[in-house]
């Protein structure tokens, strides 16, 4: 038994130690793609367009670029990794299959696509973990809001030298809202001057609405109110009640507990969240709160929507909800889901217009890796047209660049039928998301959060949340 | 006492040689630790000076340590003996582990466990070989014939062996250990882990032994140091190497990329209070300094904090602890006692009740989340369909609820300790289970005959005897709820924790400020305040337990 014992020891060791062998001969083919490297990587960016950007772009005919590219020294293929957040398998599988063509596409690129997690597994603490470990990939997507703060803290890199020595490249290709941000320079406070990255899409706020409980109840059909600019903050109202007054367990709105959907109000009522200059909160001026109120209303006084802090998509889709406040990137799972017939409105018209908001998020490049050049490259091929409109063909987001071909090609892709309600709240001087370049965004964040939480469950009253919704928020900013 | 330490061990010339070259390697190891830690502080490279402030710190130590050990060798004491095994241990594993890195070893895994699954299936052949030598144990009344059978599925077994190795890439492997061991760093390593490992041999001799005076306990000392050895290393490099550099991050304003020492400024803001009186029909704004926001009111009197958030979080977390521990403790030891009963089924029972806490905590969360949604969730479902059930009765009317569990700041706190209690009930059963089937019946027995009833048996009983499971299940419960984290997160999601800060947790907490919003400093401020605040009721308990116990 001891002797058996022995022997299946020894055996268990050289099979450990002969696998661990095995292991010895694969190391050089797994090489992490941003190589810490800080000579090679501070060179490249400190010359970046002289030797390998311009070569493929400024010459485009075949037989030039393949000897700019491949001339005297054999240059190895750069691994990129790059991430962004999909909604849903649907979207992933079109940006594996994206990334796929990019690789076959791109000269000496090679692409690894990785599918980062939702907005609710925290995509961006995820990759602020990466990035402090220096595991993060080579280019990203972040949301408009987080550009400051990982710009400030120099976690990507300023394309502004790359972009100027690309001949093809034009800052005004791309909605001006998400530019003004993407190239601000915080040092002078000038916009313009810098190039955070690109933005992948742009989306904005309409109504989903439920055409059969709004028929049923006897309400007018918003669309042709909208469409005689009659689609007022009152006739929302009203429709809202009447689809209430349906009774069980309908209701009459829905709109999702984060910082846009109440800020919709906000918006429409004239107010904002900041001050002119972004350094202060807004939120307790005579517009801002009367937005507030009006949404408070809808709440606590006439109980018709969904109570704020649920998720109100799953009722929606129930076909419990008349009318629901969300963004193009809803549309997939109301296309998958809606047993019912549905569509889009613009929103509402309120004292201050019908402001809805101008959604973005931007690819960005890790300011760690190995290869700036191939980076930029990576970059502007995920924010083609071609790119764009594959994209926005799964319904979920909006192009990001400013074209009436791409405006066309959106109003296309249907259910639903109305999406000019998206392009109409586009067009509507929309308020942009946007980064606070002179204080922290998650901080603002969960301060005002709880407030229009508190305000909207009843648990504040107006006076209440008037007098303390900037007291914290404040503290957000730089002192 | 006085003629063991009297008596000086005899030494042979070899031991004495082994131990000046000891030295000698101990001094040389000092001055290589200390040149590293100069050139650590040095680096440019480094950029995050805390980590390399920690690190420093490390090897500064380890060259005090190999001084110490000189000392001592040359001084003949035991101790300097155990200090060299250590070092020695722990910078030879170490010089392994980073040696393998370098060949290439650990980003490899990932390749050898595809290439494991790729070729698993020649396995079969190992299984084929094992087959074979197994009919030959049927041939025991031919000794030639099984041992020729034993012979050909031994040979069967090793060749698919081999040839599995081969598929997997183990000429490649040897290649590639062949040409990484030509990288200088690798030589280096190799060397030290040569040496390191030499010394450690040398040192573990039995002569060295006897040359120190070491006596059976040393040995057996040694030997259990060895066998936890790998354990410890883990938990030292996994576990108390990122507990204290928790500790020095505290102490600074680290955002992950960057870190300045601050010294207790980060403290300081958790803990600041300020009391002020509020004149009637003032807000409190008008009496707290700046920076202080409203924390409680009290009539007249109010109490600002400068971080409002971190006592919110702590209160929640307190009003969590306190709920959870009664709703899962109480009811589980009463639903032990009746699962203790021998009535037919009852394991049926007792797993059903055991269930719940061997689901992912996420999960569950999850589902509860779907039976809490106002609108659709089965809750309220369920809850309107009794009232129906009332409503047929005569002159009555009650309308239909629409409770927000989670959604409203008076619900969303206790839906949550609802679900936790529910969830750690069965597992603390089980542990009451355990407790109550290890009382003897036979007390119960004279008990009954002295005439005791049911309720006086358990009070003067089952109580008294259950204490220490008792006090067990109490102190992993109240541990467990005062880190409380995935349940309002799933829950409540980001931003904050939950309407109006209602369901934040300080674990919630101090993640928002340290993953959220980059404020790594702080947040490890947080972590040690918790940390202290929950070793603090475990301690207060222990103190009840110990007088408990007592009496």
């Amino acid at each position: 038994m001891q002797r058996m014992q022995r022997r299946f020891s020894w055996i268990s060791l050289i099979a450990i130690l002969t696998l661990a062998l095995a292991a010895c001969g694969g190391g050089t083919t797994a090489q992490p793609t941003t190589a810490p490297a800080p000579t090679e990587a501070a060179a490249a960016t400190e010359a970046p367009a002289a030797t390998e950007a311009p070569a493929p772009t400024e010459a485009p005919a075949p037989t030039e670029a393949a000897a700019a590219t491949e001339a005297p020294v054999a240059m190895d293929e750069v691994a990129l990794r790059w991430r962004t957040r999909p909604d849903n398998q649907a979207e992933i599988d079109v940006y594996s299959q994206i990334s796929s063509e990019l690789d076959a596409q791109l000269d000496n690129i090679s692409l690894t696509y990785e599918p980062g997690g939702s907005e609710t597994s925290s995509y961006q603490d995820v990759l602020k973990t990466e990035l402090s470990a220096g595991t993060a990939p080579d280019v990203f997507w972040i949301p408009g809001t987080d550009i400051a703060d990982f710009a400030t803290r120099g976690l990507i890199l300023d394309l502004r030298d790359l972009a100027d020595a690309d001949a093809d490249y034009n800052d005004g290709d791309f909605y001006p809202g998400p530019m003004f941000h993407l190239t601000f320079n915080p040092e002078t406070g000038m916009t313009g001057e810098t190039l955070w990255g690109l933005p992948r899409d742009v989306s904005t706020f309409a109504l989903y609405i439920n055409n059969d409980l709004i028929e049923q109840a006897g309400a007018e059909d918003p669309r042709v109110l909208a469409a005689n600019g009659e689609w007022t903050w009152d006739k929302f109202l009203e429709t809202a009640v009447a689809v209430n007054n349906l009774g069980g367990d309908v209701k009459g709105f829905g709109m999702n507990a984060w910082w846009a959907n109440p800020g919709l109000f906000i918006n429409s009522a004239g107010g904002g969240f900041f001050n002119e200059d972004r350094t202060a909160c807004a939120l307790d001026s005579d517009a801002s709160v009367a937005g507030m109120e009006f949404a408070s209303r809808l709440y606590n006084e006439f109980g018709v929507a969904v109570p704020y802090g649920e998720d109100s998509e799953p009722p929606f889709l129930a076909g419990n909800v008349g009318m629901f406040l969300n963004g193009r990137w809803a549309t997939p799972g109301t296309r998958a889901s809606a047993a019912f017939d549905w569509d889009v409105v613009d929103v509402p018209i309120g004292p201050g217009g019908a402001r809805s908001w101008l959604f973005w998020g931007a690819y960005v490049v890790n300011a760690n890796t190995a290869h700036p050049e191939a980076a930029w490259q990576l970059v502007r091929a995920l924010t083609t047209a071609e790119t764009q409109s594959k994209i926005a063909e799964l319904g979920a987001n909006i192009p990001s660049r400013v074209s009436d071909e791409a405006i066309q090609a959106f109003l296309t892709y249907t259910p639903p039928a109305n999406n000019q309600a998206f392009i109409n709240n586009l067009a509507n001087d929309p308020a942009v998301e946007g980064p606070l370049w002179a204080g922290s965004w998650p901080e603002f964040d969960a301060a005002t959060g709880s407030k229009f939480t508190a305000l909207l469950n009843g648990d504040l009253t107006l006076e209440d949340y008037r007098a303390t919704v900037c007291e914290e928020a404040n503290q957000a900013f730089d002192q | 006492m006085a003629t063991t330490t009297a008596r000086k061990p005899a030494t042979t010339a070899g031991a004495a040689l082994v131990i000046r070259l000891g030295a000698a390697w101990h001094a040389l190891l000092a001055f290589g630790l200390v040149a590293a830690t100069w050139a650590l502080l040095q680096a440019r490279w480094v950029q995050r000076d805390g980590l390399r402030l920690y690190v420093a710190g490390l090897i500064l130590l380890a060259a005090v340590a190999s001084v110490s050990a000189l000392v001592l060798l040359l001084r003949r004491d035991r101790r300097g003996r155990a200090i060299s095994l250590g070092l020695n241990y722990i910078f030879g594993v170490g010089s392994l582990l980073s040696l393998l890195g370098v060949l290439g070893l650990y980003i490899s895994l990932d390749e050898v466990a595809a290439s494991f699954n790729r070729w698993v299936w020649l396995l079969l052949g190992v299984l084929v070989g094992f087959l074979i030598g197994s009919v030959g144990d049927r041939f025991t009344h031919a000794p030639t014939t099984q041992a020729a059978f034993h012979r050909v599925g031994g040979w069967v077994m090793g060749a698919s062996a081999i040839i599995l190795l081969l598929a997997m890439g183990l000429i490649q492997g040897v290649i590639g250990l062949l040409s990484g061991l030509g990288d200088p760093l690798a030589l280096v390593l190799l060397s030290a882990t040569v040496l390191f490992g030499l010394f450690f041999w040398l040192m573990l001799r039995p002569q060295l032994a006897v040359a120190f005076g070491a006596g059976e306990r040393d040995a057996e000392a040694v030997s259990g140091f060895l066998f936890i050895a790998p354990n410890l290393l883990g938990f030292m490099l996994f576990f108390a190497g990122p507990l204290l550099f928790s500790l020095y991050l505290s102490f600074t304003n680290s955002d992950s990329f960057t870190a300045e020492f601050v010294g207790l400024r980060n403290y300081i803001e958790i803990f600041s209070l300020q009391f002020a009186q509020v004149p009637p029909g003032q807000r409190s704004g008008a009496v707290l300094s700046s920076g202080y926001i409203e924390l409680v009111r009290l009539g007249d009197f109010v109490i600002g904090a400068k971080d409002r958030i971190f006592w919110i979080a702590l209160w929640n977390t307190i009003v969590y602890c306190f709920w959870v521990t009664m709703l899962s403790v109480v009811p589980a030891l009463l639903v032990a006692t009746v699962l203790n009963s021998k009535i037919p089924g009852m394991q049926f029972f007792r797993a059903i009740y055991f269930i719940p806490s061997i689901a992912g905590v996420v999960g569950v969360a999850v589902i509860w989340k779907w039976l809490y949604n106002s609108n659709i969730g089965f809750l309220n479902y369920g809850i309107n369909q009794v009232l129906g059930l009332f409503n047929r009765l005569p002159f009555v009317e009650i309308a239909p609820v629409q409770i927000s569990w989670l959604a409203s700041q008076q619900t969303a706190l206790a839906s949550i300790i609802l679900m936790a209690a529910w969830q750690l009930l069965g597992f603390n059963t089980i542990l009451f289970l355990a407790g109550l089937q290890g009382i003897p019946g036979e007390i119960y027995e004279a008990a009954t005959i002295d005439g005791a009833s049911n309720l006086q048996r358990f009070r003067y009983m089952t109580l008294p005897l259950l204490a220490p499971t008792t006090f067990f299940v109490v102190t992993t419960t109240l541990i467990t709820t005062l880190q409380v984290f995935s349940e309002p997160f799933v829950m409540t999601p980001p931003p904050g924790g939950g309407p109006n800060n209602s369901t934040m947790t300080a674990v919630l907490y101090l993640y928002q400020r340290g993953f959220n919003r980059f404020e790594q400093g702080y947040a490890a401020a947080v972590a040690w305040v918790v940390f202290l605040f929950i070793f603090a009721v475990t301690l207060v308990q222990f103190r009840i337990q110990r007088r408990y116990g007592d009496m």
